[in-house]
């Protein structure tokens, strides 16, 4: 016997199942029936579960069937009426969140591993439990478009308020607002060298890559007059130090003493001398609405919620979006979302974290110490190379499946790790799982439950052969349903339908 | 017993080997080749690659020229004649010399075992890291022409040495290099030890197989990663790297890139048929606080010796089937800049550590000097060795590739005789 059966006797007693604990979860579990898709066809709600959330768990599938599809997208656009108690309550674990990075900086060696923990906790709690699944993916979607890399300098620090005060409330606006916060955090500031840039020497750190990497793209259009005169007007973007009059550190300061206050043409647009701090707005306004941009922008969204290389022609519809829009990222949202070639878009390789979180939140996860569980979750993302905010580059984390797949071994092990981790009361939720398979009437049929469990997992059933593939694993290691069960789902969560979406 | 406790700490285990820079990929779709060359195994080749655009000028420092200590006030690296006793330039040729950082490499210079080449790179002109890094990994000066693969797949993929084994290529790493994008029997490698499926042997030996034969009837690129997963798996487990003594006293440091340098040197020893290997090294995109004698950048260049020296120590006279090359995307400005660093440059240098090294003099450099007129721009070392030369030459002789226009098309070679 290869398990251990004292696990799966603690969890399930020796009938079967500890009846208070399945009354609980019964009463906590949703009403309604869940709908099972059918194979060959693309299931809507599954659908949305997979591009819009982070993945399946208890209860989504009858929530968006209830309501119906476009009604879901529509409430998780409006992002703040959508009520998050629950994950705000998790969230008091982490409460360096709330802090401004510059005051912790002065104790920085002592404060270092609370402020990654936090930071990587508090991104994992958001992802597996918020109820604004959609407005969290955009946070990730601006946090690589906008990549900052926690281990150069202080930027450990300055991220949380990146996050917090930059990101957070503008993801869902228009393109001008989150580069226009971009340009103004003290992160983004301290990364690509800006905050030291002066107008003795302007360094080109920053404006390249806003003109390469967060606005036009690498051929949109610019020359490298363009880089240096776009260096220039930034010259005074910077940060508070330890020893600023009327500021605590780590704040954004412009200087109106490094500041290059010179004419600059930028684009072919003239920006006029002593414009002070507005020749950096006019700069990001003039990027903002330029084609190029928009195009950029569009195809980058597109690759992220549709395939890894973006239609052409939904690209330039979304590129009239935006111009038409000034950039409003909820119209070109609605625009993706109704549109063919999302709704035939091919399967898309998770990347790690969307994997693992996607693990946490199919087996239904309730994380009882946070702060070490997700310390062993970070680890688990290190091996597969993203944890979160740690990609030295300004381009951000790799958004095609080629760049991840070959890494398999990991997420093999990621899926054991999840399956089978018990620790402070943190496990699977195998009561609850139970009660679904107990709901659905499926309980003590083998194949009907694994077929229950595929539905819940993939959005369709087990093909034939995966279903013959997957009873001989399950049977050939133990004669008890349940165990046979759990072995029947790691098998799954390990196999190629569970690595795309 | 499948322990969990077992799994967590496998898991955790993994943990501490931080992300290196890659270039962006785009999408490379596994290409189908024309028939392979058949030929013989040659040496294992080693290509690590410095992230960032290395300052090639404080590294292989040109103190010959005085118009490199008039643009680097700060940041030059003291001659070697200089009086009193503080650090400075180590004399390799009279004009050329290492920074005190790169001293454990200067033995290797006078033995013949290693060569700088500078005033190298690719002539695509281009200052993105992004770019450049993507250009010269795949093997190509522009965007056009489509090749997706990279120059180190395109090698394996053109060259059949009977070699079977699952484990031609390693990129270590989370993910394997652009340079070996679309290779097949390559893996993205961490660690030798940690690198099964937990549980026990028996479980584990279950699970791959049912997982194999869901693969199998899945994606068929992804299979073939699969595959190749489970037979690196059976060909690492027999490599008892636990009880891998370095030879001749080596002793490496203990980061990530040294780690990665011993791993090698016993994959090499255990003969699992490894033909090519890709490391990286991150951290030289050096625009503020580059520091000269001391500082981040020669932190960097003693952490690049370091590994190196104790790599070639432990290869001893199995450094005879070794060639290591050194690159970086682009060198960086003459001039420094405002804040103690340097900016994007062009030209730039690269390493080759062999046992077959037959050219004598330490620097290999068509030097043009740091006159504004021999500069691009005005301000950028210029290219007057195309970094295609080196590895074609080194891809050749020493690899046994009789076609390196596969790798490098529509490339005019010129052999410059660093290989025997």
């Amino acid at each position: 016997m290869m398990l251990s059966r004292r696990n799966f006797l603690k969890v399930f007693g020796v009938s079967g199942l500890s009846f208070s604990g399945l009354a609980t979860t019964l009463a906590k579990a949703p009403p309604g029936t869940f709908a099972p898709a059918q194979i060959g066809e693309r299931d809507p709600i599954q659908h949305i579960i997979n591009r819009l959330t982070f993945g399946p768990q208890p209860g989504l599938y009858d929530y968006i069937s209830q309501i119906g599809v476009d009604e879901f997208i529509e409430r998780q656009l409006d992002y703040e009426s959508i009520q998050d108690n629950e994950t705000d309550h998790r969230l008091q674990a982490f409460p360096l969140i709330n802090e401004h990075g510059g005051d912790l900086i002065a104790d920085m060696d002592n404060n270092r591993r609370r402020v990654l923990i936090d930071l990587i906790g508090s991104w994992l709690t958001r992802a597996i439990y918020s109820n604004r699944q959609l407005y969290e993916r955009m946070v990730h979607f601006w946090s690589d478009h906008f990549n900052v890399y926690i281990n150069k300098g202080p930027v450990l620090f300055l991220k949380l308020d990146d996050d917090r005060d930059h990101i957070r409330p503008n993801a869902m606006l228009s393109f001008i607002d989150v580069l226009r916060a971009s340009a103004q955090s003290p992160a983004m500031l301290f990364y690509l060298d800006n905050a030291l840039s002066n107008d003795f020497a302007p360094n080109e750190n920053y404006g390249r890559e806003l003109l390469e990497l967060h606005t036009l793209g690498v051929n949109g259009g610019y020359t490298e007059d363009d880089v240096k005169a776009v260096s220039r007007v930034f010259t005074g973007w910077s940060i508070t130090n330890f020893r600023e009059p009327n500021s605590p550190p780590g704040r954004f300061i412009f200087r109106r003493v490094a500041h290059d206050s010179r004419e600059a043409i930028v684009l072919g647009e003239v920006i006029p001398a002593n414009s002070g701090i507005d020749a950096g707005y006019q700069v990001l306004e003039i990027l903002a609405k330029h084609p190029s941009t928009a195009q950029f922008i569009s195809s980058k969204l597109i690759r992220r919620f549709v395939a890894d290389t973006p239609p052409q022609s939904l690209v330039d519809l979304c590129t009239q979006v935006y111009l038409d829009t000034g950039g409003d990222i909820k119209s070109l949202l609605r625009e993706i979302f109704r549109s063919d070639e999302f709704w035939q878009a091919p399967p898309k390789f998770k990347r790690p974290f969307e994997y693992v979180v996607g693990l946490l939140r199919v087996l239904n996860y309730d994380v009882q110490r946070p702060r070490r569980f997700y310390e062993t979750v970070a680890y688990l993302l290190i091996s597969m190379g993203h944890l979160p905010f740690n990609w030295p580059a300004p381009n951000g984390y790799p958004d095609v499946g080629r760049y991840w797949m070959d890494n398999l071994l990991p997420r093999w092990n990621a899926a054991l790790a999840a399956m089978f981790y018990d620790e402070d009361d943190t496990s699977p939720d195998y009561t609850g799982l139970v009660a679904m398979l107990q709901n659905a009437g499926v309980i003590n049929d083998a194949e009907a439950a694994l077929q229950f469990m595929a539905r819940y997992m993939l959005g369709r059933e087990l093909t034939g052969d995966e279903l013959t593939i997957t009873f001989e694993f399950m049977r050939g290691s133990t004669d008890d349903l349940w165990e046979q069960l759990i072995l029947g789902t790691v098998l799954i969560l390990a196999s190629p339908a569970f690595q795309y979406k | 017993m499948l322990s969990r406790r077992e799994m967590i700490r496998n898991s955790v285990m993994l943990g501490g080997v931080a992300a290196a820079a890659h270039a962006l990929p785009t999408w490379m779709p596994r290409l189908a080749f024309a028939q392979p060359y058949n030929n013989p195994r040659g040496d294992v080749m080693i290509v690590v690659f410095l992230r960032g655009g290395a300052d090639s000028l404080n590294m292989i420092v040109p103190f010959g020229d005085d118009l490199y200590y008039e643009a680097r006030p700060r940041l030059a690296i003291p001659r070697p004649d200089t009086s009193g006793s503080d650090p400075k330039a180590l004399d390799l040729d009279g004009f050329f010399g290492l920074h005190p950082a790169l001293a454990p490499l200067l033995p290797l210079f006078q033995g013949g075992q290693i060569r700088a080449i500078h005033a190298t790179g690719s002539p695509h002109g281009n200052r993105s890291h992004f770019e450049a890094m993507d250009f010269m990994e795949r093997g190509v000066t522009d965007h056009h022409g489509g090749m997706t693969t990279g120059w180190v797949a395109r090698h394996l993929a053109t060259l059949d040495t009977g070699n079977l084994s699952p484990v031609r290529g390693i990129g270590w790493g989370a993910a394997v290099q652009t340079a070996l994008m679309g290779a097949s029997s390559t893996i993205a490698l961490q660690s030798i030890i940690d690198y099964h499926l937990a549980g026990d042997v028996g479980f584990a030996t279950q699970m791959m197989q049912s997982l194999m034969s869901l693969y199998q009837i899945g994606d068929e690129s992804l299979y073939q990663t699969a595959q190749n997963t489970q037979s690196a798996i059976d060909l690492i487990a027999s490599v008892d790297y636990q009880r891998y003594v370095p030879q001749n006293g080596a002793e490496y440091p203990e980061d990530d890139f040294a780690l990665a340098l011993r791993q090698t040197a016993a994959l090499i020893r255990a003969d699992v048929g490894l033909e090519v290997a890709c490391i990286d090294l991150g951290g030289w995109d050096t625009h503020t606080q580059q520091g000269g004698i001391e500082g981040n950048h020669a932190r960097l260049m003693a952490q690049l010796a370091n590994g190196l020296a104790a790599f070639h120590q432990d290869m001893g006279t199995d450094m005879s089937k070794v060639s290591l090359v050194v690159m970086s995307e682009f060198g960086r400005r003459l001039h420094e800049n405002a804040n103690n660093g340097t900016d994007h440059g062009q030209g730039g240098a690269m390493l080759v550590m062999s046992g077959s090294l037959v050219v004598p003099n330490p620097v290999i450099a068509n030097w043009a000097g740091l006159t504004p007129d021999a500069l691009i721009d005005g301000e950028d070392l210029a290219i007057t060795i195309d970094y295609r030369d080196v590895l074609g030459e080194l891809l050749r002789k020493r690899l046994h590739n009789p076609d390196v226009q596969q790798v490098f098309p529509d490339y005019d070679f010129t052999d410059i005789g660093i290989f025997g």
